[in-house]
């Protein structure tokens, strides 16, 4: 067999460059130990794990190693309390072009009313228009050129393409609730084009319920689940313990969705409670949910210290596990620093890693005491005329039908993954689809959830406690053949 | 000077000192805006603020960064070329 290429890596107490004081004895026996191995490598835990020093800060120091990647996911799920970073290269700063989308493409109002195109977005069910629908219209795919808007009450939307007919290359449609998107490709559109979506079934087997089914009601119990994003809004299929909104300037308690969706519907994936066909079940229903809300009201962005606080406000509140659908490029050492802080009061952060597709894991779910997530996504768990179909792509797994999701962020610091395309969840009022390794973190949250045993939960909250949580989830996770950096150690818990 | 907003943690055991808080508020023209048990959210020019910080034990300094609601909806950058060179075609470039 070929070996593996190694790749360096930097190996760290749990916090600072040393591993001084009682409470890092451990880390500092371990790191000790590997100060002497030179190219021989360790054992952990009976295993033997090649490992290279190629530089340290002292005995008890910070070490420079080069490993494997397979190496690299040993000691991760062995050592869960050090700290294992993949030595970054910065270069040259350039700065990246902002994609900001043009008004006139967004709006269309300013362009005159003949080079206008207005399309109708209507229900499979009864041609009912469908309100508030994101439709994208593109004449060039790969240059990114067209128009998009977003429908009224009367299901129309006006674009302006610059023809009273024209080919678009690409045609998107995202409804807020209630139905599928849709992708059309090669299509010829003109005022009065009529396109048809197809309601949700609940009974549908979207990727999560493919590869977790629809779990009984207890499944999670005793385990508190903290969801830190836009807030969750009440709904017939959840039920939310509590929790805070973090947001500088907003009421403490106002911690219901602000207008995006996106918490509720991250909210459903990992406990909702309702029955198929009639509502939707969860991975992990019995948990005890607590909503924090980081986002301001109807606002796309959250700030560092809304987030950090809500790790804060969690820790107190007793989460077991904290669920961080949120990501940036930027590095930030305030988060980086509560995530650690959540580690030593036993208390794990799941972070999704981004949707950038392909790129690099963001932040904070590249820090190493957060557990990264990447998203998969199944053929066959969603319609043939769905947006998600966009997002099939190489590598597949064991099993051919499973594929990394085209915009799921990967590399060496996924720890696992989880079902992130076309995932239906509650929404406020009602139930939505949508992709993103947002959806793929709570899924993976959810099965976090189902390892936990009772005795684990009784464990004192520190630092031993979270390390032990850390080694039931990854320990529960299967492969589904993918290479590590796409997968880190699987799939967590699965059926 | 331009004034920045920064986040301040404190990564000592419990509740932030009240010692270093009351050091930031007597520099210069920085605000605190919010605060929480660990944490400070100043507004303030950078180069005062982050000396300041760094002769602090147990606190970390960094930009208070914006974090997006995730979306994976494809999105249009420009119009159609054919449009692009009218007047009330914005550039993006």
């Amino acid at each position: 067999m070929a070996s593996t290429p190694s790749t360096e890596y930097v190996l760290l107490p749990p916090q600072g460059l040393r591993a001084r004081g009682t409470a890092n004895a451990d880390a500092r026996a371990f790191l000790e130990d590997a100060e002497g191995t030179g190219a021989r490598g360790m054992s952990l835990d009976g295993h033997h794990v090649p490992m290279r020093v190629v530089d340290s800060l002292g005995a008890d120091g910070a070490k420079l190693v080069e490993l494997s990647p397979d190496a690299a996911l040993a000691v991760r799920a062995l050592r869960p309390d050090l700290r294992l970073v993949p030595v970054v290269y910065y270069t040259p700063a350039v700065a990246r072009r902002e994609e900001v989308e043009s008004p006139m493409a967004t709006a269309g109002r300013r362009a005159s009313a003949s080079a206008n195109i207005t399309l109708q977005v209507v229900s499979k069910k009864g041609g009912r228009p469908i309100a508030n629908a994101f439709v994208v219209a593109f004449v060039d795919y790969k240059k990114r050129t067209g128009a998009q808007g977003v429908t009224g009450d009367d299901g129309k939307v006006s674009l302006a393409l610059g023809s009273a007919s024209i080919k678009l290359q690409r045609l998107y449609v995202y409804p807020v609730d209630a139905h599928w998107s849709i992708i059309k490709k090669s299509i010829t559109v003109k005022t009065g084009t009529e396109l048809t979506l197809t309601p949700l079934d609940l009974g549908y087997t979207d990727g999560v319920r493919h590869f977790y089914g629809n779990a009984d009601l207890g499944v999670g119990k005793g385990v508190t689940v903290g969801v830190l994003d836009t807030g969750v809004t009440a709904h017939p299929d959840l039920v939310i313990a509590g929790g805070a909104n973090t947001v500088p300037g907003e009421n403490r308690n106002d911690f219901g969705d602000n207008g995006r969706a996106h918490g509720t519907h991250v909210a459903g994936i990992v406990a909702a409670r309702g029955t198929p066909p009639e509502g939707l079940r969860g991975v992990a229903p019995g948990v005890t949910l607590r909503a924090y809300r980081v986002f301001a009201k109807g606002q796309g962005s959250a700030s560092s210290f809304a987030i950090a606080k809500a790790i804060d406000v969690a820790i107190a509140d007793k989460c077991d596990l904290i669920n961080m659908s949120l990501s940036t490029r930027q590095p930030d050492p305030v988060l980086k620093a509560a995530v650690e802080d959540a580690r030593a009061a036993g208390s794990v952060c799941l972070v999704a890693s981004g949707n950038n597709d392909r790129s690099p894991v963001n932040f904070p779910a590249r820090e190493s005491m957060a557990i990264a997530v990447s998203a998969i996504g199944r053929k066959g768990t969603f319609p043939s005329s769905a947006a998600a179909t966009d997002e099939v792509a190489a590598p597949f797994g064991k099993d051919k039908k499973d594929f990394i999701a085209l915009f799921s962020n990967v590399g060496p610091e996924i720890d696992l993954t989880g079902p992130g395309v076309a995932i239906m969840s509650t929404v406020p009022g009602s139930y939505g689809e949508i992709s993103g390794t947002s959806m793929a973190c709570p899924a993976v949250t959810g099965a976090a959830a189902r390892a936990l045993t009772p005795s684990l939960l009784k464990m004192k909250r520190n630092a031993k406690r979270s390390e032990a949580i850390v080694k039931a989830v990854l320990g529960s996770a299967k492969s589904l053949g993918f290479d590590p950096p796409f997968e880190g150690h699987g799939l967590p818990d699965p059926e | 000077m331009a004034r920045f907003r920064f986040v301040l943690r404190y990564l000592g055991e419990g509740r932030k000192p009240e010692a270093d808080v009351a050091r930031v508020e007597e520099l210069g023209d920085a605000v605190i805006v919010d605060s929480s048990a660990r944490m400070l959210l100043v507004e303030a020019e950078p180069e005062p603020l982050r000396d300041l910080v760094e002769a602090l034990p147990d606190w970390v300094i960094g930009a208070d960064v914006v974090y997006d609601v995730p979306d994976t909806r494809k999105k249009v950058l420009r119009p159609p070329e054919s449009r692009a060179g009218e007047a009330s075609a914005p550039s993006l470039d």
